[in-house]
């Protein structure tokens, strides 16, 4: 039987805790961004469009240094947030979410772009004659319809967020229930002679973990999909 | 669109105002305008002293604050939402609601179809939810953009008769987008015909669509180039009399007619097409034919319509202002005759041409 220990099950929840608070905390910035990309031509719209893949294509420690620049303690944005507003991102949990919710946003905003593309124009012009205010097309017309495409792209976020390594460590350390992840813990087993045994466990654990997540987001979709078009596939 | 210039000038009644004219004339372009959905450059429109559009004050309603209920070509149903959620689906007062909507689902034939999604709906159904729909919002006018453009000949039947109670039962401004001259005849009470971004002509169906310039724009378009559309002749008739043998009696501004028995009682209004080669002219008045409508009058202006065939217009004897008629004849036998204007002439109308109800698909 597949025990977890205390430390394992820390380091599991911690990874899902940051992994979700970044993926929900980006939500709202990934459909604006989608939705600005999707709908609207302006000037350096492919110099944008390129910032937001960027992450998805540099080396994750070099995300992390520049997330260390900019927001470390003394860097531009970071000394500012510590001065005026207490926040303190390096070395906590928070930091970790913030590096989940940069390293997911390309696939998460490819992902709601696609569904935002997809959806019949018609149908808005349709709903605005029917005496909707553009606020209450995005709630009752916007939004179910992409509903797949956001599920789809948060799950996919998610799972890219909890193998994160190289920009959570470079940026907010490795330290034990605070920024330790699963991918930092077993990062940590492999450097220590004797940790051959807990690297196995956390590596079956970080496998099952991302069978359970997909599996989650098919099924999730599934039901969307079906609510849609009536389907019963 | 950029540099298109819409320039017209119309006030829509209550009924049905149809909008007709080639592609590209700018039907479709002018509804939406009207709806708010596409942005004119400058421009003024206003209905019941309601200001929608003043280019001049910078003022553009946004569309859900026009109260316009507006049918496009596809039924633009929200594929997540049941009929039932679709047809109420407009943000409209309490009052009212209850009765009116009973009455409309039973109208438009919808109570079998309200726990179902549009998906399972066939193209004359979803149709008609999204005439459902737009009628519950309570709209001030209606306006439909070739509601039936996109359905096949068996639902466009289908659809018409809903569209013609429609028109009986709300006193509705409605403006109906076509490019079908039959669909117009049948529903319209008034006629705009647009070409090229402006009005050509407007006003009662049977003086407008009778005009051959007019039909020659309209069906224009749907036939190859070279080829001169046999001009209709358009007259509004009532049902006056049921006969013994099956025939009927209907009252036209040409006097009685015989036809054959057309559904519908006594006193019900139709309106009639006749194209130019079901006519036969004759010089003296006809005897010993089969033929039973003979319509005296003199012939009006003469056209050439390909090498061998001219069409003839007649003007029947006497009234005030009866519908002129369309005949199509051969050049020769117009030779033989010797037609010339203003000579006597006599139109024969078979009774069997006036069989039937326009048929929407009568001119494809």
């Amino acid at each position: 039987m597949f025990e977890i220990s205390p430390a394992e099950s820390i380091a599991l929840f911690l990874s899902l805790k940051v992994a979700a608070t970044g993926v929900l905390v980006s939500l709202p910035f990934g459909i604006a961004i989608a939705w600005t990309l999707a709908r609207f031509n302006f000037p350096g719209k492919l110099l944008v469009d390129g910032m937001i893949y960027l992450p998805l294509v540099i080396p994750p420690v070099a995300t992390g240094y520049l997330l260390l620049v900019l927001l470390g303690t003394n860097g531009v944005f970071g000394s500012w947030l510590l001065s005026q507003l207490g926040i303190r991102l390096v070395f906590t949990w928070q930091g970790a979410a913030l590096v989940a919710g940069v390293m997911g946003f390309p696939l998460l905003v490819r992902s709601l772009r696609l569904s935002i593309e997809a959806i019949d124009t018609g149908l808005i012009q349709a709903a605005r004659t029917l005496g909707a205010s553009p606020f209450r097309v995005v709630f009752t017309i916007v939004l179910p319809l992409i509903s797949p495409g956001l599920i789809a792209g948060s799950f996919l976020a998610f799972a890219r967020a909890l193998g994160e390594f190289g920009a959570t460590i470079a940026f907010v350390g490795n330290i034990p229930g605070q920024t330790q992840t699963l991918p930092l813990a077993l990062y940590s087993a492999l450097q220590s002679p004797s940790g051959d045994e807990l690297g196995i466990r956390l590596v079956i654990l970080s496998i099952g973990l991302a069978i359970v997540t997909l599996a989650a987001s098919e099924f999730l979709s599934r039901i969307m999909r079906r609510r849609l078009t009536g389907d019963p596939s | 669109m950029k540099g298109f210039h819409l320039s017209v000038d119309f006030a829509a009644e209550n009924g049905i105002t149809a909008i007709v004219g080639p592609s590209g004339a700018g039907k479709s372009m002018l509804l939406g305008t009207i709806a708010g959905l596409e942005k004119p450059e400058s421009g003024t429109i206003t209905l019941n002293g309601k200001i929608l559009v003043d280019t001049n004050v910078k003022t553009n309603l946004a569309p859900e604050k026009r109260g316009l209920g507006v049918i496009f070509q596809e039924a633009r149903l929200f594929p997540h939402m049941t009929v039932q959620k679709n047809l109420t689906f407009a943000d409209r007062p309490a009052q009212n609601m209850l009765s009116e909507f009973d009455e409309i689902i039973d109208l438009l034939n919808l109570s079998h179809l309200l726990k179902r999604r549009p998906h399972h709906l066939s193209g004359g159904e979803k149709q008609r939810v999204a005439i459902g729909r737009a009628l519950l919002s309570a709209p001030t006018a209606l306006l439909m953009d070739e509601p039936l453009a996109s359905l096949d000949l068996a639902r466009r039947r289908e659809i018409m008769p809903f569209l013609e109670r429609l028109r009986e039962r709300f006193s509705l401004p409605i403006l109906y987008v076509s490019h079908n001259l039959d669909e117009t005849i049948r529903l319209a009470d008034r006629v705009i015909v647009m070409d090229q971004g402006k009005i050509v002509a407007k006003g009662s169906v049977e003086t407008v669509l009778s005009r051959i310039d007019v039909q020659s724009l309209i069906l224009g378009s749907e036939r190859p180039s070279n080829t001169q559309p046999e001009p209709v002749t358009i007259v509004s008739a009532k049902v006056s009399q049921r006969h013994d043998d099956g025939l009927i009696s209907i009252e036209t501004p040409w006097g009685a007619l015989a036809a054959p028995d057309i559904s519908g009682d006594i006193g019900r209004a139709v309106r009639m097409r006749i194209r130019a080669s079901d006519i036969v002219l004759s010089s003296a008045p006809p005897e010993g034919l089969s033929i039973r409508n003979v319509i005296a009058g003199e012939i009006g202006i003469m056209t050439e319509a390909g090498s061998s065939q001219m069409d003839v217009l007649v003007r029947p004897l006497p009234g005030a202002d009866p519908t002129p008629i369309w005949a199509r004849i051969t050049r020769r036998a117009a030779i033989e005759m010797d037609l010339k204007p203003d000579m006597p002439i006599w139109a024969l109308l078979k009774a069997v041409v006036l069989a039937s109800d326009i048929d929407i698909d009568g001119f494809q």
